[in-house]
């Protein structure tokens, strides 16, 4: 059986571990330098948006997840069952969904556009559809963070005559700290390589809302070399982004 | 931890049936509709089952470059399946099995009035296909002969993409194929510019003569026109 599993699990980590491995053995070494020119741009604005979604992910995020975490009462299950939907729904769907929102004949969209915001094919509808599909990430660990504080220290802070504001800041978010660092790395991370929701949603427009995925995408019609070397960078970008995350989870 | 491993092994098997022994045709996008049809019509000429593949024809190609069992391929330009005639994976008919037209499409009933290719210039929501995809191509092509340079907000990479921009009102126009005007929401004004469908074959193929004669006789070719696409006779 100890032989089985042993088998079991090197051919995950072989399964896993062979794509990557593939992908660099198959880049185009010599030609490398011009077929990566065309990706600098895209990475730039895979980089800024990514970390855009996470600033405004935390921001709006974390009133919410202290929130969850102090309620009590079976709606905070229904909430969280909610906050998962981006998470698992198809991106193209949620693309589709976005345009119905926030598209020029959108629920919200309509009202937006009569005072001249639009949304798609700009940088903020790119923001947008990311943020979307992956600020659920950072609400999440966010509250399993503040829900790990330990009540007492609020109670001392309110006998202390902290107020509650300043109860969150100087003692819940210290406190919760890891794990919402973790939760932006993971943020971050899917961030950067979203594809369906911002394609669907913000068109791909060079420089305004072509992020790296949608470079490597195009890429591809290209030609397989072209694909290969832009996909170089995301492996690095996801490379950083593991590490970010990774560093999260050793400082607990 | 057995029973995990049999319903496993019993799943990837089920996935794994595709690769029984049927004739796979890929078609572009454009031909979605059309190809319900033809697998159909197809099954009962040869017989067997017939499986289809719906993608980009730059999508479809390189995925039978990277070995994807393809047996016929309809694409939508020639220039694209030039890569797998020169390696000898697939030969190409000689004349085209359909035709399409380049429209403009804008918005149901059109109501910002727009006649001409020239008229597009003047749209601030235009949407074209990339010059990666058979559609950028052609409409790259008929920009350059006709003289007019157009400044799109996006560049989508599909036929249907392009529509789908109009359709939600995220775009004023676009320029997308003939067929495409057909889908609700849109109305398409020709231009006057043919596109061209080929018809590509593994040399694998049985029945070589059966799905040619199919293909450009009147039975196929009832099947273009149903996704709106031009016979060749």
């Amino acid at each position: 059986m100890r032989h089985v599993s042993r088998l079991l699990a090197g051919t995950t980590l072989a399964f896993l571990a062979l794509p990557v491995i593939a992908l660099i053995a198959r880049a185009p070494w010599s030609s490398l330098t011009g077929q990566l020119e065309t990706g600098w741009t895209p990475l730039v604005l895979s980089l800024l948006v990514s970390t855009a979604a996470t600033l405004i992910a935390l921001l709006f995020g974390l009133p919410l997840a202290w929130m969850l975490a102090r309620a009590k009462g079976g709606w905070v299950r229904g909430v969280r069952g909610l906050l998962l939907v981006p998470i698992v729904l198809p991106p193209v769907v949620s693309g589709v969904a976005l345009t119905a929102a926030f598209g020029r004949r959108g629920l919200l969209g309509t009202w937006l556009d009569s005072l001249g915001i639009t949304l798609s094919f700009t940088t903020a509808g790119a923001i947008i559809a990311v943020l979307f599909v992956s600020s659920p990430l950072a609400v999440l660990a966010a509250e399993a963070g503040f829900r790990q504080v330990d009540p007492d220290f609020l109670d001392l802070g309110a006998t202390l005559g902290l107020s509650a504001w300043e109860r969150f800041r100087r003692i819940a978010l210290p406190l919760a700290k890891v794990p919402i660092m973790a939760g932006a790395a993971l943020t971050w991370a899917r961030a950067i390589g979203e594809f369906g929701a911002t394609i669907t949603f913000a068109g791909n427009r060079p420089g305004i809302t072509q992020t790296l995925p949608l470079a490597v995408f195009l890429g591809l019609e290209r030609g397989i070399d072209q694909a290969v070397a832009l996909s170089l960078l995301a492996v690095a970008l996801a490379a950083v982004a593991a590490a970010l995350t990774r560093l999260g989870w050793m400082s607990q | 931890m057995s029973r995990l491993a049999a319903t496993a092994l019993a799943l990837f098997l089920l996935a794994g049936c595709a690769s029984r022994d049927v004739t796979v045709v890929a078609g572009a996008s454009s031909l979605t509709d059309a190809l319900t049809t033809i697998a159909h019509d197809l099954e009962l000429r040869l017989g067997a089952e017939v499986e289809t593949n719906i993608a980009g024809t730059q999508t479809l190609v390189a995925a039978i470059e990277a070995g994807a069992p393809v047996d016929v391929l309809i694409a939508a330009d020639r220039a694209t399946l030039r890569p797998l005639e020169l390696t000898g994976a697939f030969t190409v008919l000689p004349q085209p099995v359909a035709y399409n037209r380049l429209a403009m499409i804008v918005p149901a009933g059109n109501p910002a009035g727009l006649d001409s290719l020239a008229s597009l210039a003047s749209v601030e929501r235009l949407v074209l296909a990339a010059p990666e995809v058979p559609l950028g191509r052609y409409t790259a092509e008929l920009l350059a002969d006709r003289g007019v340079g157009l400044q799109p907000l996006s560049w989508e990479t599909s036929a249907r993409a392009v529509v789908a921009k109009v359709a939600t009102g995220e775009a004023d126009a676009a320029i997308a194929y003939e067929s495409d005007g057909r889908l609700v929401g849109v109305t398409a004004i020709p231009l006057d510019a043919d596109t061209s469908y080929w018809l590509g074959l593994s040399p694998q193929v049985p029945d070589r003569e059966i799905i040619v004669d199919y293909f450009y006789g009147p039975d196929g070719q009832r099947a273009f026109a149903l996704s709106g696409l031009q016979p060749v006779r």
